[in-house]
């Protein structure tokens, strides 16, 4: 049984918010230093030391916490298995981007310190989300995690960065503003904010308050679409994609993703569950539309990062498919399957994400374009680029000995248990047209001589590293997905 | 010995990866790999083969190890994805034929000199997968292999190909990613239902059979177990390039390289095949009995369309394509008729064809080599210059269309034996087939090697010794099989008996 301090002393704070105070504090003592540090010191250097130190103490604070179960207040705030592993999976890939931003090819000739502690701010933000179990802390931590990615696309004083900043402030703000709306027609019918006692409240009110609740959550759902990037709310991403520094980019289409999937998972199936069969049809609509546009216009892009966030929208899709499932048959097995192959998925999707964006901060570093002709007979240049850009590719894809297949596999046999014999087939559909495009990339890299001198382009020992990461995770969550599938079920995601 | 089928696959997957790693620029690396990487996995196949004991049936020299679990799968019982590797009598005469043609096509390989290694890398992926194909004895890893298919091809296309490679070799992908979807729905779906009521999923093939005939499973499966058949027969039909679906493959044959093209024809579309034997004849018996009708009016039409759109084609290639076409006719109209017979002989075709098909396109390799077109029209009086070549494709030709003595004619004296029993109308029309593809076949042959010899082609040298070895082996294979049936006949005999009872491999 999980323990409730309400008495908040400083051991019990650290105990539940250890990770985030970390990183908070790790924030501030940048902000300090860059105040105060003299000129002649390499800001960067420090920055990323620091941000890192900070990463990997969080880390392991996250790993000796498994199994544990607290909360803080009168549940606002706990710890539980859920929380922990999105909470690994943020550290993780701000760890990777991190890494991805020390190189000057990722384009970022800003402060480093100011850099670093907003990135850091921002994987805090997405910790709360994971971790708030009160519709006042969820909006918090969406709040913070928001207002940095804000500045973070924008942080490059270019015209299509600020275009970007300004798209994805507004549209984030309206998004904002719906979530908030929607909050406070749940609290005005269960005249509570904690989601486990609204919860048991709209299980009471559904009969009576019906039109209200489902104006609340459909309010929400908005905002929560915008977030993940799900059509019709997905438009902001291309621009904004485009937009922002490449470590950025990813970590968008990685981080603040899934951050919007714990926090959906969060609300709806661990809060607002009850009735969530009844109204949740709508996300199903929502995946198989996702699935199908994003992939769809993925295949007219010529720039590489818009056909990433396209592509990305379109495994937004995908990673709706188990959620949206669960509408069909609701119990707690499939609710653990779900959660378990979203999660596979998350983390499948992130590594290959996380190793595109490297690989395509250094050809784009090097052609100084980030147009589709850059990858053009890169496999001269770099095979080794060249290869791994191929695998993230083909993982994107579904192909096997890959995570993007094992992973697909999971979500498909999901929506099969549930009855969404044909949710299942869009899937692997969709997965097909994007072929096009993801082969279109890999024909330029290998099917076609480069234009130019053929000289080789090196890479930057930090991007090796990442793509290294990457390719590793990638085939071996393609090849061994026991480790991973083995270890998540046994996980007590609840904390029940 | 026990795990010698894992040795096959794993075999020319150490090969590609040597070939990879070998150093750049340097052919003779790469090439020794696969040569011998394919050689040793072609004769463990034999090994295999020789040591199959046909009397205890069922699937032997197993290898079984989990590879994963899935947790609740299935409400709450965990689902083990194994790594199955065997061989039955199903799958025993299509890895010897991967291994004939596996190795015969990185034989011919040798006039690829650009990215040598690459080239033998992705064959020798290429092979490894197709083994897996028919070595797998886990649905999951069926499919997993046959997903596998598509990157190598992709490439050894897209890379080596003819002028429109790159459409090529996008085309390919999309059409056989396309029956991915319809197989792998069918697929989970089979597993799944049955699972529901049979107790307890699996995709373990033998269980998944046994479980789905012992009756409860197959209730299960009953609600949807026709659109299940159908969704599997269309993503077949797409996998086999048969009419409706056959646009993909003449287009791909006549870009593809040529040892692609054996491999290509000669075992790629054959998985097609195995799997009407083994997923929808295996699994679903009822199904097929019910649908019968449907599938062999679907074989009938392709003896016949593809007959008759092989006689307008001027392009070697592409009329080879529609002979496989046709071919693979025969094989729907005797496997629709689930005798022992039409099953025997389907299999026949099946492997003969393989045979058959790769030893065509090796001569026409050849011949595109030395002539720079393998467009009849261009072509003509090659017997003169170029004597073994044109004797062997005559040969080729002439087994093609069913010459007693090589086993075409066995598989297709079995194949129409068998429908004939079930649908003799519908075999009475399929036959025609035959003389359509007599007349095709020689007048392609008649065109190419007899008449005057153009004076452009007048200079050209015969094939080498070396070049000719494939096609010997492959002929040696056709024959041994035309003359000594029983080396299929008795292996496969028993798994298709069973097959043909209803109670599976």
């Amino acid at each position: 049984m999980s323990t409730i301090l309400q008495g908040l002393t400083w051991s019990q704070v650290w105990w539940v918010m250890g990770p985030e105070i970390v990183l908070i504090a790790g924030g501030f003592v940048l902000m300090l230093l860059d105040a105060i540090l003299p000129p002649g010191v390499k800001r960067a250097t420090v920055a990323n030391g620091l941000g890192v130190v900070a990463l990997a103490w969080a880390g392991v604070l996250v790993l000796r916490r498994f199994g544990q179960t607290a909360s803080l207040g009168p549940g606002s705030y706990v710890l539980d298995d859920y929380a922990l592993v999105f909470k690994l999976l943020f550290i993780g890939i701000t760890f990777l981007i991190l890494l991805l931003s020390v190189d000057e090819h990722g384009q970022i000739d800003v402060a480093r310190g100011e850099y670093t502690y907003l990135l850091l701010f921002a994987t805090v933000g997405a910790m709360v989300m994971a971790s708030s179990v009160d519709l006042v802390t969820l909006f918090v931590g969406l709040e913070i995690l928001s207002v940095s990615s804000y500045i973070l696309v924008g942080v490059r004083k270019t015209s299509k960065s600020a275009e970007g900043a300004m798209k994805y402030l507004v549209l984030g703000a309206i998004a904002t503003a719906c979530v908030l709306f929607g909050m406070s027609y749940i609290y005005g019918v269960t005249g509570t904010t904690n989601l486990a006692e609204a919860g048991y409240a709209l299980y009471l009110a559904w009969d009576s308050y019906r039109a209200i609740v489902v104006i609340g959550m459909l309010l929400m759902l908005v905002g929560f679409s915008v977030k993940i990037s799900v059509v019709p709310f997905h438009m902001w991403a291309p621009d904004v994609y485009e937009g922002a520094p490449t470590p950025i980019t990813a970590f968008l289409a990685a981080a603040s993703k899934a951050a919007g999937f714990a926090m959906l998972i969060r609300v709806f199936l661990y809060g607002f569950a009850s009735h969530f069969p009844e109204w949740g049809g709508l996300w199903i609509g929502i995946a198989a539309v996702t699935m199908v546009v994003g992939n769809l216009l993925a295949i007219v892009q010529r720039n590489v990062k818009r056909m990433l966030a396209y592509s990305s929208i379109g495994q937004a899709g995908y990673l709706l498919v188990p959620f949206a499932a669960l509408t069909g048959a609701y119990h707690g097995g499939n609710l653990l399957q779900g959660v378990s192959a979203l999660y596979f998925y998350l983390a499948a999707y992130a590594l290959m994400t996380a190793g595109a964006f490297a690989v395509l901060t250094v050809v784009a570093h090097h052609a100084r374009s980030e147009d589709v002709d850059a990858f053009t007979g890169l496999f001269r240049r770099s095979p080794l680029l060249a290869g791994a850009m191929t695998v993230f590719l083909t993982a994107m894809a579904g192909m096997p000995l890959t995570s993007g297949f094992t992973g697909k596999f999971f979500i498909a046999l999901g929506a099969i248990n549930t009855g969404y014999y044909w949710l299942a087939g869009l899937m692997f559909l969709t997965s097909v047209m994007a072929f096009a495009y993801y082969f279109g990339l890999i024909r330029r890299m290998y099917l076609q001589e480069p234009y130019g001198p053929p000289e080789l382009w090196g890479t930057p020992a930090t991007v090796a590293l990442v793509v290294a990461i990457a390719l590793v995770g990638t085939i071996g969550l393609g090849v061994a997905p026991g480790v991973m599938m083995h270890s998540l079920p046994s996980l007590n995601w609840f904390g029940q | 010995m026990h795990a010698a089928v894992l040795w096959i696959v794993l075999i020319p997957l150490a090969a590609g990866l040597t070939s990879w790693l070998a150093p750049k620029n340097n052919s003779s690396i790469p090439r020794a790999a696969a040569l011998l990487g394919s050689l040793i996995s072609a004769a463990l196949v034999g090994v295999v083969y020789l040591g199959y004991d046909p009397a205890a049936g069922g699937v032997q020299f197993a290898f079984t190890k989990t590879w994963f679990t899935i947790g609740d799968a299935l409400a709450d019982i965990p689902v083990q994805v194994t790594l199955g590797f065997g061989a039955d009598g199903l799958s025993l005469p299509l890895l010897a034929l991967t291994g004939v043609v596996g190795f015969a096509a990185a034989w011919a390989s040798k006039g690829v000199r650009t990215r040598a290694n690459e080239y033998y890398g992705w064959l020798m992926i290429l092979l490894a997968a197709l083994y897996g194909v028919f070595a797998a004895t886990d649905l999951f890893l069926l499919f997993f292999f046959l997903e596998l298919t598509l990157v190598p091809m992709y490439f050894l296309i897209g890379i080596w190909g003819g002028e429109e490679r790159k459409k090529a070799a996008t085309k390919f992908l999309i059409y056989r990613g396309m029956s991915s979807i319809g197989l792998v729905v069918a697929f989970f779906g089979i597993a799944y239902l049955s699972g529901k009521v049979g107790g307890g999923m699996t995709f373990d093939i033998t269980s998944l059979t046994q479980q789905l005939h012992s009756g409860g499973a197959a209730a299960g499966l009953a609600p949807v177990a026709g659109a299940l058949f159908l969704l599997l027969f269309a993503a077949i039909l797409v996998e086999e390039a048969l009419v409706p679906f056959h646009t993909w493959l003449p287009f791909v044959h006549s870009q593809a390289p040529a040892a692609v093209n054996m491999l290509l024809g000669g075992v790629v579309v054959k998985t097609g095949a195995y799997l009407f034997l083994r997923v929808a004849g295996g699994m679903m018996p009822a199904m097929v009995a019910r649908y019968a009708l449907l599938v062999a009016v679907v074989g009938v039409i392709n003896i016949l369309w593809a007959g008759l759109i092989a006689f307008v084609q001027g392009d070697w290639r592409r009329l080879l394509a529609y002979t496989t076409i046709s071919h693979m006719g025969v094989f729907l109209l005797a496997a629709a008729s689930m005798t022992p017979a039409g099953l025997q002989g389907a299999l026949f075709v099946a492997v003969s064809s393989g045979l058959l098909t790769a030893l065509l396109f090796a001569g026409v390799g050849i011949i595109g080599e030395r002539a720079g077109t393998v467009e009849m029209a261009a072509l003509g009086g090659l017997s003169k210059p170029m004597p073994y070549v044109s004797g062997l494709l005559l040969t080729g030709a002439l087994g093609s269309l069913g010459l007693p003595g090589m086993g075409q004619f066995v598989g297709e004296i079995l194949s129409f034996s068998g429908s004939f029993s079930v649908f003799p109308r519908l075999s009475a029309f399929g036959i025609i087939g035959i003389l359509l593809a007599a007349v095709y076949l020689l007048w392609a042959i008649q065109r190419t090697t007899f008449g005057p010899t153009p004076a452009t082609k007048e200079g050209l040298r015969d094939g080498t010794p070396g070049e000719v070895l494939p096609m010997v082996l492959l002929l040696i294979a056709v024959i041994g099989v035309g003359v000594f049936p029983a080396v299929i006949g008795q292996t496969a005999g028993g798994t298709l008996a069973a097959l043909a009872a209803g109670i599976g491999g």
